[in-house]
């Protein structure tokens, strides 16, 4: 377990039409059928990018995940803040899932690492302070908690690391 | 706000509906639609408490997480 070459040679890959995703099943119903219905639709407009994780071999899907920018900024009405509006610019992963069939062989750990090693290449082209993840449930915030990861508010399943954080332990 | 007549006579009727006087369901309604324009551009709203939160770990000396090196190392190798 936890391994990556448990699922055989996984490589990670741009989002490509070529490849089947009408089978992928995470288990997570959301998360499914935005693969199957709009990913297409987000990579050519640039609202996001998707990257698979496939089976070298068989080209077969095994996992994506779905990266973004966006920014933080605060609920509170504008007109209270002045001129100096809160705002942080963020790289957004947002959404991550795995095939049932692969869970548990590492591949959610190397779609993680595919999109910090973006976000940190992305950070040194234009600025970038934070990377924000929505988990799906508590056991993968523990999961984004042990790499570092903090939750937002206590409970919250919106987490954030900071760039420099991702940077120092690469 | 410049509005013809017939479509104010639509929200007003349409207000009156849902028992709400005009005022309320016309920011109602642009309250919606500014959250979802937000949402489309990513736009994570925070509380005060959640950006103490958030500039307390930006203001920090980055701390070096075991963990996440021996995640990013497992993906160099896995990705070579």
């Amino acid at each position: 377990m936890e391994n990556f070459s448990d699922a055989g040679s996984v490589q990670i890959v741009p989002f490509d039409r070529k490849i089947n995703r009408n089978d992928f099943s995470s288990g997570n119903l959301n998360l499914d059928q935005w693969l199957k219905k709009y990913s297409g639709q987000s990579e050519d407009r640039g609202q996001s990018r998707t990257f698979f994780a496939i089976n070298k071999n068989s080209s077969e899907l095994l996992g994506y995940y779905a990266s973004a920018f966006g920014e933080v900024s605060s609920s509170e009405a504008d007109e209270n803040l002045g001129e100096s509006r809160y705002s942080r610019p963020a790289y957004l992963i947002a959404r991550l899932a795995i095939d049932s069939r692969w869970q548990g062989y590492g591949i959610g750990r190397l779609l993680l690492f595919d999109a910090l090693d973006r976000a940190t290449r992305a950070s040194s082209l234009a600025g970038l302070e934070l990377v924000i993840v929505d988990a799906i449930d508590e056991q993968v915030v523990k999961f984004y908690e042990d790499v570092g990861f903090i939750p937002f508010s206590p409970g919250s399943t919106r987490l954030f690391i900071t760039m420099k954080r991702v940077v120092r332990s690469s | 706000m410049r509005i013809s007549k017939e479509n104010h006579e639509e929200i007003k009727a349409a207000a009156k509906r849902v028992g709400q006087d005009l005022t309320s369901f016309i920011t109602d309604a642009a309250l919606d639609r500014a959250e979802q324009v937000a949402s489309e551009r990513n736009i994570f709203k925070l509380t005060p408490a959640e950006i103490a939160t958030l500039e307390e770990a930006l203001a920090e000396e980055p701390k070096f997480i075991p963990a996440l090196h021996e995640l990013m190392q497992q993906g160099r190798k896995a990705a070579r």
